[in-house]
C-alpha cells in the first residue's frame, strides 16, 4: 500500500497531521518536551497571549466536575514580547508550526499583537474572541459582528499568515458568526471554546471558583462540541477545527467525520501528557487498518 | 516521563488516613517536599490526576500517606496490592533547595507539621537525620484521630492537638513561637492558617511547602498559583513548578 496521507490544509498552512494542541492546555509548548518530540504534532497552539503580561484571576482557578473541569485562569500570560524573546527561539528547533492564540481587551490590541507576530516565525494566529473568564475582551466580541469584522479586517492588513477565529458556544448564533468570520476573511474557525458553568461549595454556599463562573471542558462537553462542529462545517467553506473533550483517536475521528479538518486536544493533556501522540498514532493505525489513503477522505463524511 | 508502578500495600492507618507503597523502578529518586501526581481512575470520573506529597522512597519503592477527602482519594483508597498505578513526577522543588542556600552552622532548624502536612515534613526529618543535621520537630493536629505519632517516635517531637486529646492542648504555632528567635530556620507544611501565623514569627528564615488545586501538575494549566511578592506588586506563581516550597517572606496570603 502506498504511503498514507495525513496532511491537512488550514488556510495557508499545511499540517503534517490534523492533531493540534488547544490553547491554555499546552503552555508555551516547551513544558511537553520531556514527554515527547514536538515534531509529532500537526501544530502547537500556545497559551493565549496579550500585548502586555496579564496576572490572571485569583485562585481557586479550577474545579473538577463529572467528566470535566471548570477553569477560570483569567488568561495569565507573559505577554507577546516576552514570548517572542524567551519562548519562541526555543521552539525553533521543531518543524511543527506554532500558532499563537491572541487575546486583547480592545480590538486595536488584537491588531497590534498580530502586527508584532507577523515578523516572527509564528505560522498563524488564533483569535480568542470567546474567553468566558475575563471581564474585558474575550466574550464581549463573540456576538458582536461589527467588532469581529473590524478585528479580522484590521488583522488581515497587518498579518499575512493564517488567521483562525476561535468561537464560543456561550453567546449568539455560532453558525452565523462562523459564516460572518468567513466573509470577513478568516482562514479557518476553531470551536468550541469552553462552556460557561459554575460549581457551588454547599458547606459555605460560595462559588468554588473565585471568579464564580468558569469554562467547562473535558469529555462532558464533547457531544455539544460535536453538534456545533457538524452544524458549522455545513455552513462554511473554510476549514473547521474541532475542539471539545477529545480524549482519544476515536473522539478525534468523530469530529473529522462531523466535518472538522483538524482537531485540538485540550483538557486531555492534563490527564495524560501523551494524549496527542496516542491520537496521532491511533489515527494512523485506523487509516491503515481501513485502507484509507488520505485522512481528508474522512472529513465531513457523516451519512444521513 | 510518566511512571508506572504496582501497589505494594495500601493500608488504612487511622480513621481516614491511608499509607500507600508503590513498587517502582530502582532508579526512582525524590527529595522532601516533592510530590507525585497519580492517575486514580481509568475512566473520566474523576478526570484529573491527584497530587500527593511523597512520604518516603527507598530502593524501588515510593510511599505516600494520604487522607480520604473526596472522590479521587476514595478511588485511590480502593486500590489493592498488585494494581497498576500511573503517575507523573516526582515534581516540584524541595526543602533542601533552601537549606543549601542558607548557612546553617550557627542556626537552629525547626520543622513544623500541621495535619496531613506531616507527610513531607517526616520525609525531610528523615533526610536531615541521615545527614546528621540537628533539628527540632513540632507536630500538631485537630485531634487524636488525625495525629499519627507512630511516625515520629524517634524524633522527640513537640506534639499538640487543638482539643487536647493527645499531646499538649493548643495550636502547634503557640508552642513554636515560644522557642523561635533570630537564629531559627523554620520549614513548615500544613493548613494555610498555620503558615500564615508562622509568617509573622521572629525567625531567621521561614519556608513552607504549599498545597493547591492542580490541573496538570506539569506547569501548563496555571491553576495551582499563589501570590508571590514582586517589589511593590505581586505575581501568581505555580505551586507545581516554582514550588511546592516557598520562602514565606515572599508569600502574600
Amino acid at each position: 500500500m502506498k504511503i498514507i496521507n495525513t496532511k491537512v490544509k488550514i488556510g495557508k498552512l499545511i499540517l503534517k497531521n490534523p492533531v493540534m494542541t488547544a490553547s491554555g492546555t499546552f503552555g508555551y509548548g516547551l513544558e511537553f518536551e520531556k514527554f515527547f518530540n514536538l515534531n509529532i504534532l500537526g501544530a502547537i497552539v500556545v497559551k493565549g497571549l496579550s500585548l502586555t503580561p496579564v496576572k490572571g484571576n485569583p485562585p481557586q482557578r479550577i474545579a473538577e466536575t463529572p467528566a470535566g473541569m471548570l477553569n477560570a485562569i483569567g488568561l495569565q500570560n507573559i505577554g507577546v514580547k516576552n514570548f517572542i524573546e524567551e519562548k519562541l527561539p526555543l521552539l525553533k528547533k521543531y518543524k511543527t508550526p506554532v500558532i499563537v492564540n491572541v487575546y486583547g481587551r480592545e480590538i486595536k490590541e488584537y491588531i497590534e499583537v498580530a502586527d508584532i507576530l507577523n515578523d516572527t516565525d509564528v505560522a498563524g494566529i488564533e483569535l480568542n474572541i470567546s474567553c468566558p473568564n475575563v471581564k474585558k475582551g474575550g466574550l464581549q466580541f463573540a456576538s458582536d459582528k461589527k467588532a469581529v469584522e473590524k478585528m479580522i479586517k484590521g488583522i488581515k492588513k497587518k498579518f499575512k499568515k493564517t488567521v483562525i477565529v476561535k468561537l464560543s458556544p456561550n453567546t449568539g448564533n455560532i453558525q452565523d458568526m462562523a459564516l460572518h468570520c468567513e466573509r470577513c476573511g478568516a482562514d479557518a474557525v476553531s470551536l468550541i471554546n469552553t462552556i460557561i458553568g459554575m460549581a457551588i461549595d454547599i458547606k459555605n454556599r460560595r462559588p468554588v471558583l473565585a471568579n464564580t463562573f468558569g469554562g467547562l471542558s473535558g469529555p462532558a462537553i464533547k457531544p455539544i462540541a460535536l453538534a456545533f462542529v457538524y452544524k458549522v462545517s455545513k455552513k462554511v467553506k473554510i476549514p473547521v477545527i474541532g475542539i471539545g473533550g477529545i480524549m482519544n483517536y476515536k473522539d478525534a475521528l468523530e469530529f473529522l467525520i462531523a466535518g472538522a479538518t483538524a482537531v485540538q486536544i485540550g483538557t486531555a493533556n492534563f490527564v495524560d501528557p501523551l494524549t496527542c501522540v496516542k491520537i496521532v498514532n491511533g489515527l494512523n493505525n485506523y487509516l491503515k487498518e481501513n485502507k484509507i489513503k488520505d485522512i481528508n477522505k474522512i472529513v465531513g463524511t457523516l451519512k444521513e | 516521563m510518566e511512571n508506572k508502578g504496582v501497589v505494594y500495600f495500601n493500608k488504612k492507618i487511622s480513621d481516614a488516613i491511608y499509607h500507600l507503597r508503590i513498587k517502582v523502578q530502582k532508579s526512582f529518586f525524590a527529595l522532601p517536599g516533592q510530590f507525585i501526581n497519580i492517575r486514580v481512575s481509568d475512566d473520566f470520573i474523576p478526570l484529573l490526576r491527584r497530587p500527593f506529597s511523597i512520604f518516603n522512597y527507598k530502593k524501588g519503592f515510593v510511599d505516600v500517606v494520604y487522607k480520604v477527602i473526596g472522590d479521587g482519594t476514595k478511588k485511590l483508597s480502593e486500590k489493592k496490592k498488585g494494581d497498576t498505578l500511573y503517575f507523573l513526577g516526582p515534581a516540584g522543588n524541595s526543602y533542601i533547595d533552601f537549606l543549601s542556600e542558607t548557612n546553617i552552622s550557627d542556626k537552629k532548624i525547626f520543622l513544623v507539621a500541621g495535619g496531613t502536612g506531616f507527610v513531607s515534613i517526616r520525609f525531610f526529618a528523615k533526610w536531615l537525620f541521615l545527614k546528621k543535621i540537628n533539628f527540632k520537630l513540632f507536630y500538631g493536629a485537630t485531634n487524636k484521630n488525625e495525629l499519627l505519632t507512630s511516625f515520629f517516635k524517634n524524633y522527640n517531637a513537640k506534639i499538640s492537638t487543638d482539643d487536647g486529646s493527645a499531646g499538649s492542648k493548643g495550636l502547634i504555632t503557640d508552642f513554636l513561637k515560644k522557642e523561635t528567635d533570630k537564629d531559627t530556620i523554620i520549614f513548615a507544611c500544613g493548613p494555610q492558617g498555620m503558615l500564615k501565623s508562622i509568617q509573622n514569627l521572629n525567625a531567621f528564615k521561614k519556608f513552607a511547602s504549599f498545597e493547591a488545586y492542580m490541573g496538570c501538575a506539569i506547569g501548563v494549566c496555571l491553576s495551582c498559583v499563589i501570590k508571590i511578592k514582586n517589589n511593590d506588586d505581586f505575581n501568581y506563581v505555580r505551586v507545581c513548578k516554582e514550588g511546592t516550597v516557598f520562602d514565606l517572606d515572599d508569600v502574600i496570603f
